[in-house]
């Protein structure tokens, strides 16, 4: 569809001329109703042929290329802005002066309240006295209206109005174009296919594309790029990013250290939590030995787990809240005593999992997982919600706390049991507590233990909206719950916006607030070319019987995932409504430590057997702005004087390591210098230019800027020739120092080769790497550190 | 649209301007122009902590008083000074040996119930989303491009793209980042790259940033081009916290280390601010017996902070400000807990602030009472005190209200003589 250029000025000439031209109307009879009224003065007069807004005058002036405005782009912009984000809402929602009226509007926090307010107000205007739809009548005054004269029958949101009531009786259809929302667009300059790939597979699965996938995209284009996608999302590597994403929301990693998650389980519901550290071993010595390390971890990601096993399986995803199962491995069956329910391949396989029933346990996906209910607790006064609070937030896109920023002043309640009485506290309260009430059989410690006594009656009865959850689900009331969620539209965008975030590092757009009614108009197109990408994944997600592939394949071809530059400097105006647009984030440490592997070969490691630097926490995981999921919980994602430091100690070490570990190898296993030898030197001892060593030098630049950063440059190109230059004078410099004796001839010890990395055998004579006489293996390592540096590779 | 105009409207739509602004905040802080101090330290107590334990005390009368606020007796309220404290352990000690340079503010309205909004409008001064904390604002002004510019150890944190803040890990591998071309951490001679080498590779990337910066033109792919060159700025200083970082505390109280890496690196000159925090205090069930030590950590932490900062010979550089997200209850649930209470205090020191002083007053209820906004007296016809209002005292005294970064974040509140 056209998008609507949310531009006031004009706007209502724009309608309704787009209403004759543009637009397949249902129904075009629309007649003022009494054109001598007082009231409809800006009104269109059918005698004046240059009026522009009467759509009966077929002399108006049209432009056949104005662009369809839908009802819900009207509305925003001409009522809900200006007139009932500020003033109406005020006293209609659900807990103002007018909540017990027929027009109670709800605020942009929650998602949805878009078609929640339309629907209000088409209720509303279908009202009338005297012939006059009551929704002109009220605000005016005409008719008694408690709030008084809101706005005169010469504004322009009367008007408004007055366009929104023909609308509702004439509703128009727009007709969607061949790319959708591209007006937004205009100008970006978008990845193509196999830059789309290469970031797709960097990010998700920590490698680079392969020689034929690379050949199959150069034939095949985009064509070639949706199956290529498919196959990727198959892969291990998404699994595992998934569950990295969804670790930013639950936090449950906290647990997977030492007994951590084994100690959360109920000592008398799993006597054997603690199995492996029995005096008398139950199982084999090896299974044993293992079995803390891998119950504990399968346990503390259980809730990760299932999102992965859903995804593995491709289960409709909103079994992450309705699977009436869990998943263990080998060894947390044996942790929640279930290990007789299924059988693995292989026992000591700490990554094969399978789903189980625990035995009494009404299951609800994540939501009655213990690792899910310890991380977000509850007291006797929480009563649950903050669960419910985190359920709105993780899975129905509604950040209940954005309620909460208008002023209230508890110390003047004078109410009985405020949170349901008192309107300050009931517009969070009335949300989030029938949801709570789901949570009623679930102690503080994430054990179901119904209580004795049924759920609090000082507070709204558990519930899912308006619903009253019936009095025999009690005891399955979280499966009540989450059956209700599911289909909720608003669950698919919460699993579209927790998946663009992941992709892109953006947040998804929200509606302007009634506080940026100054740039409402690129807010809004900013939020609408999202919500018009997002509806249309949201069709494709439930079409694919809600397979989260569906949704990551989606985005990653969309103009968030891609866009990476625009051909034309920036008014103000697309400033804003651009401004998020590309993905210019900071590659997190778990991101950059895959992109280091895949594209150097080897992980940044002190040695063979330690762990990956940029992953372990005392190393430089929480530097490098990562989280702990325990005491560090929200990532940095600008970088810092420290993040600097750690990527200039990378650049440095990873060249150290990496520059002789690859010239080790055999040129057809070199990730890194498969057009050059140590001994290949630019010019010779006289000074003289060795053109072949030259012309292998500067393809080999140009494999480095391609592998590293994924630039595809052609021999001639200048930044081929400026890392030249840095080779060739570094080399220079240290001839001399050599002949100076100033460096040794050796490279450190630390960056040479003597052993193969994998398997620490000692290299054969011929392939160490340690004496660099002509001084190439120090200069490729300055080439390394430059690109390693690099914000093209530093960045996602 | 006004250039000044397209700011505001860019900040309020959480677009981080680029380039121009950028380069003029560093030319504020160019080497003609350093930053002098002080150091601006925000000490969150998280969860929400209880002014009536603290520095708002109302206890009861007897054993006898129903619904109390306080399980201890008005008898044994201490006061030193103006300012009356609490009964609890440590509280005596740690009033007694500041009172003269604390200014305590009570009744503070924080005007919501929730830990988000409470936590950013104490630390921003604004209870709607997109204000910069204090702590990233005054850095954003002053000194964006120092590597440990702002120090985030928790609490508010949000920069609005102004700064980039800092989180200290493990610190036995600080030295490492400190010297990156150093092959071993603590061996000088040994090096990846010579000296030379390293300047010309900084050259070329350098030269290379700005090519790449010129065809950029996505706002916010320039910005993140923009702040990594930003943070390269003042990369060599950070070697400098290895001089005056000292062996970091094991005592468990999380607020010492956090305040021994603050006062090390305002000493050697790369930070501007630090926000350091403690948890603990959301305390709906059992909250004496909870809270009263968390209280005791956080005035051990505040202690330990200034007593650094004496050692390293800066305390009289140091303007702290202790807060949380709100206050607790008038009483006890039935769990003998206190849940959420909009009413707060705030209690600050330094340079430039009168101490011995209490400002704004809560009633037996712990509401506050309007007050006079010249003389604090309670009137009918003044005031409440709001986060807003010290956030404007604090922009005052930092000399940052009138800044273009200021004004893109306002506070349209009273001018009030807060400090003195």
């Amino acid at each position: 569809m056209v998008r609507v250029g949310g531009y006031r000025a004009g706007f209502l000439l724009l309608i309704m001329s787009v209403l004759v031209a543009g637009c397949q109307m249902e129904h075009v009879n629309f007649t003022p109703e009494d054109a001598s009224s007082e009231l409809d003065t800006s009104l269109p007069d059918p005698a004046d042929p240059n009026d522009p807004i009467d759509p009966t005058d077929p002399t108006d002036p049209v432009d056949p290329s104005a662009p369809c405005v839908t009802l819900e782009d009207f509305f925003i912009s001409e009522l809900w802005a200006p007139l009932m984000s500020t003033k109406c809402i005020a006293c209609h929602n659900s807990q103002g002066a007018a909540k017990d009226t027929k027009m109670v509007l709800q605020y942009s926090a929650i998602t949805g309240f878009l078609e929640h307010n339309l629907e209000a107000l088409r209720d509303v205007a279908s009202y009338q006295y005297d012939g006059e739809s009551i929704l002109l009548l009220k605000p005016t005054n005409q008719i008694d209206h408690a709030g008084g004269e809101i706005i005169t029958a010469d504004s322009p949101e009367y008007a408004a109005l007055q366009e929104l009531i023909f609308r509702f009786e004439n509703p128009i259809d727009c007709v969607p174009d061949d790319v959708p929302a591209d007006a937004f667009f205009e100008g970006v300059e978008l990845a193509g296919p196999y830059e789309t790939f290469r970031q797709a597979t960097l990010l998700l699965a920590g490698r680079l594309p392969t020689v034929e996938e690379r050949s199959y995209l150069k034939v095949g284009g985009f064509a070639a790029l949706e199956p290529l996608l498919d196959d990727l999302l198959n892969e291990e590597g998404f699994y595992e990013w998934l569950k990295e994403v969804y670790n930013d929301l639950f936090l449950t990693d906290r647990y997977i250290t030492g007994n951590r998650a084994s100690n959360l389980l109920d000592g008398t519901d799993y006597p054997n939590r603690r199995w492996y550290d029995a005096e008398e071993p139950m199982h084999p010595a090896n299974i044993m030995t293992l079995g803390q390390l891998h119950a504990n971890r399968a346990v503390g990601q259980e809730a990760l787990e299932l999102i992965a096993y859903i995804a593995r399986h491709d289960h409709p995803f909103h079994e992450v809240v309705t699977a009436d199962y869990m998943v263990v491995n080998p060894f947390s069956a044996i942790s929640y005593g279930v290990e007789d329910q299924v059988t693995f391949e292989n026992i000591t396989d700490e990554n094969e999992f399978h789903s189980v029933q625990l035995p009494g346990i009404p299951h609800a996906g994540v939501l009655t997982s213990s690792m899910f209910l310890n991380r977000f607790p509850t007291t006797d006064t929480n009563v649950n919600r903050h669960r419910s609070r985190i359920l709105f937030s993780f899975f129905l896109a509604t950040d209940v706390m954005k309620l909460a920023q208008r002023p209230i002043d508890p110390t003047s309640i004078q109410e009985h049991n405020p949170t349901m009485f008192n309107a300050d506290c009931a517009v969070c309260h009335d949300v989030i507590d029938p949801l709570a009430g789901g949570f009623q059989n679930w102690d503080a410690a994430g054990r179901y233990r119904p209580p004795d006594e049924g759920w609090h009656g000082d507070m709204l009865p558990p519930g899912y909206g308006e619903e009253a959850m019936p009095y025999p689900e009690r005891y399955q009331s979280l499966q009540w719950v989450a059956h209700r969620i599911a289909s909720d539209e608003r669950f698919m965008t919460s699993t579209i916006h927790t998946l663009f975030k992941g992709l892109t590092g953006l947040t998804p757009a929200r509606p302007p607030s009634e506080e940026e009614t100054e740039i409402y108009a690129e807010l809004m197109a900013t939020y609408d070319s999202q919500d018009e990408l997002f509806s249309s994944i949201r069709e494709d997600f439930a079409g694919s019987n809600y397979n989260i592939k569906t949704v990551a394949k989606a985005l990653i071809m969309s103009p968030w995932f891609r866009a990476k530059n625009i051909d034309f400097e920036l008014d103000d105006v697309r400033m804003i409504e651009l401004k998020d647009l590309g993905t210019g984030r900071l590659a997190t440490p778990e991101q950059l430590n895959r992109r280091l592997t895949a594209v150097i070969g080897f992980p940044w490691r002190n040695n063979r057997t330690s762990p990956d630097n940029l992953v372990v926490n005392n190393r430089y995981r929480i530097f490098y702005g990562g989280i702990d999921s325990d005491d560090v919980i929200g990532r940095i994602t600008d970088p810092n004087g420290l993040i600097v430091a750690v990527q200039q100690r990378m650049a440095g070490e990873v060249a150290c390591l990496s520059v002789g570990r690859d010239f080790s190898l055999l040129r057809h296993d070199r990730h890194l210098f498969p057009f050059v030898e140590p001994s290949y030197v630019p010019d010779d001892e006289n000074g003289f230019p060795i053109p072949q060593a030259q012309l292998s030098i500067r393809e080999n630049i140009r494999h480095l800027h391609a592998q590293l950063l994924g630039e595809q440059l052609s021999l001639d190109d200048p930044e081929i020739q400026h890392t030249y230059d840095l080779f060739y004078e570094t080399r220079k410099e240290g001839l001399q120092a050599i002949s100076d004796d100033t460096v040794s001839v050796n490279v450190d010890w630390r960056c040479s080769s003597t052993v193969d990395y994998w398997s620490g055998q000692t290299l054969s004579e011929n392939r160490r790497i340690s004496a660099d006489p002509d001084y190439t293996i120090r200069s490729w390592m300055a080439v390394l550190s430059y690109l390693l540096s690099d914000y093209r590779l530093l960045y996602q | 649209m006004e250039r000044r105009d397209f700011l505001k409207l860019a900040a309020i739509s959480g677009l981080s301007v680029a380039g121009p602004l950028r380069f003029l905040n560093m030319a504020h802080a160019s080497e003609a122009d350093p930053y002098t101090g002080p150091l601006w330290v925000m000490v969150h107590a998280s969860g929400g902590w209880d002014p009536t334990s603290l520095c708002d005390p109302k206890g009861r009368v007897n054993e006898e008083e129903e619904a109390p606020l306080n399980m201890f007796f008005k008898d044994e309220i201490g006061e030193i000074g103006q300012i009356r404290y609490a009964p609890v352990e440590g509280h005596q000690a740690f009033f007694e040996k500041y009172y003269s340079q604390l200014l305590i503010i009570n009744g503070l309205d924080t005007s919501t119930n929730g830990h988000d909004s409470g936590t950013r409008n104490v630390w921003s001064g604004s209870l709607r989303e997109g204000h910069p904390s204090f702590a990233a604002l005054v850095a954003g002004v002053y000194a964006p491009q120092k590597p440990m510019a702002f120090i985030s150890s928790g609490g508010y944190d949000y920069t609005a793209g102004l700064v980039a803040p800092t989180r200290v890990g493990d610190t036995n591998v600080l030295a490492e980042l400190a010297f990156p071309n150093r092959i071993a951490a603590d061996n000088e001679e040994r090096l990846f790259h010579t000296e030379s080498t390293v300047e010309r590779i900084a050259q070329a990337r350098a030269a290379r940033f700005e090519r790449q910066q010129q065809k950029q033109r996505l706002p916010n792919l320039n910005h993140s081009m923009d702040m990594l060159h930003t943070a390269r700025v003042g990369g060599n200083e950070l070697k400098q916290l290895t001089d005056y970082l000292p062996p970091l505390d094991n005592s468990g109280n999380n607020l010492k280390r956090q305040a021994q890496v603050a006062i090390a690196a305002y000493k050697a000159g790369i930070a501007i601010s630090a926000n350091l925090s403690i948890g603990g205090f959301d305390t709906h069930g059992n909250h004496d017996a909870t809270h009263f030590p968390r209280l005791q950590l956080l005035l051990e932490g505040v202690d330990f902070l200034m007593e650094e900062a004496a050692r390293q010979g800066v305390a009289d550089q140091v303007v702290v400000m202790v807060s949380s997200d709100f206050g607790r209850t008038p009483g006890y649930n039935a769990g003998n807990g206190k849940d959420h209470w909009s009413i707060t205090s705030a209690m600050l020191m330094g340079p430039g602030i009168v101490g011995n002083r209490v400002l704004g007053i809560t009633d037996d209820y712990h509401a506050p009472f309007y007050v006079d906004p010249n003389t604090f007296e309670p009137s009918e016809t003044g005031l409440r005190i709001t986060p807003a209002h010290v956030h404007r005292a604090l922009r005052s005294h930092a000399g940052i209200l009138d800044t273009e970064l200021s004004q893109q974040f306002p506070l349209n509140v009273e001018d009030l003589p807060l400090f003195g």
